[in-house]
């Protein structure tokens, strides 16, 4: 996948909670990005396997509300998330988001 | 007195705009999810999300997903309607295809059963998010339309 800054925010948000499951709306929120740019960036990684996808477990009835899609890191997103990061922390473009990397440091060595 | 109008529309417009995207976002939002095709699960994500989003910021988000509609939902409709119209002209091309095991169709009142070894053309076939195949309808020598066989049937 093409390094972006949409990229790595997302990369970087996925990766401080690598265990949680992962909501799209959450994702915005955390990441500043619009729908049109997350959804496309969250769909490609379920095509290469770094995610995977799932409904939540609730009952319509009972949470008077309709299952959240939640997506989640498998091992192979792990490692490619990972090494996406390591070569993002050291690209000048990805400047502006030294604080994230910092953040993320000790869960990156 | 022209000016007095114009900012009358702009009102009109303005409560319009609030009642639709302010009052009723779901049923926008609804509209707008049609672009994506009906198997497509981002219909029941984006719908299941709108919840979690703040009342105030609704009617901003509701416009937002109109672009994922658009330039998602549409263009892979439009990509997926020419691929799936050079796989049934490939099909077409291939002749008769054959159930493989007995299929009952459930009507309204009534019950339709197709035996083993069938026949028919295929006339439409139906895919799933990733574009695979799902179901089929299929004209059978009697003329008779049969929709939707799960594509199960067809495989040995």
């Amino acid at each position: 996948m093409k390094l972006t800054n949409a990229l790595v925010q997302v990369a970087l948000a996925i990766a401080s909670k690598p265990d949680d499951p992962l909501w799209g709306y959450d994702l915005s929120k955390e990441t500043g990005l619009r729908s049109g740019v997350l959804y496309p960036i969250l769909h490609r990684m379920l095509d290469e396997g770094w995610l995977v996808d799932g409904w939540e477990d609730l009952d319509p009835a009972i949470d008077k509300r309709p299952p959240r899609r939640y997506y989640r890191l498998t091992e192979e997103g792990s490692r490619e998330l990972g090494a996406l990061l390591q070569s993002a922390r050291t690209d000048r473009r990805f400047a502006a988001l030294k604080p994230a990397f910092a953040a993320l440091q000790p869960r990156l060595a | 007195m022209l000016d007095l109008l114009d900012g009358l529309r702009a009102w009109q417009l303005l409560i319009v705009a609030v009642a639709v995207y302010g009052f009723f976002p779901g049923v926008v939002l609804r509209f707008i999810l049609l672009a994506f095709r009906r198997s497509d699960p981002r219909r029941a994500e984006i719908l299941a999300e709108l919840r979690a989003v703040p009342r105030w910021e609704r009617p901003f988000w509701v416009a937002e997903q109109a672009e994922v509609a658009l330039f998602e939902g549409l263009l892979e409709r439009i990509k997926s309607r020419r691929k799936t119209s050079q796989r049934l002209s490939l099909l077409k091309e291939n002749g008769p295809i054959i159930f493989m095991k007995p299929h009952v169709k459930h009507g309204l009142l009534s019950k339709s059963t197709y035996g083993r070894g069938t026949s028919g053309l295929v006339t439409n076939i139906h895919t799933g998010p990733r574009g695979e195949i799902t179901h089929i309808d299929l004209r059978l020598p009697d003329g008779k339309l049969v929709r939707e066989v799960p594509v199960d049937y067809f495989r040995a």
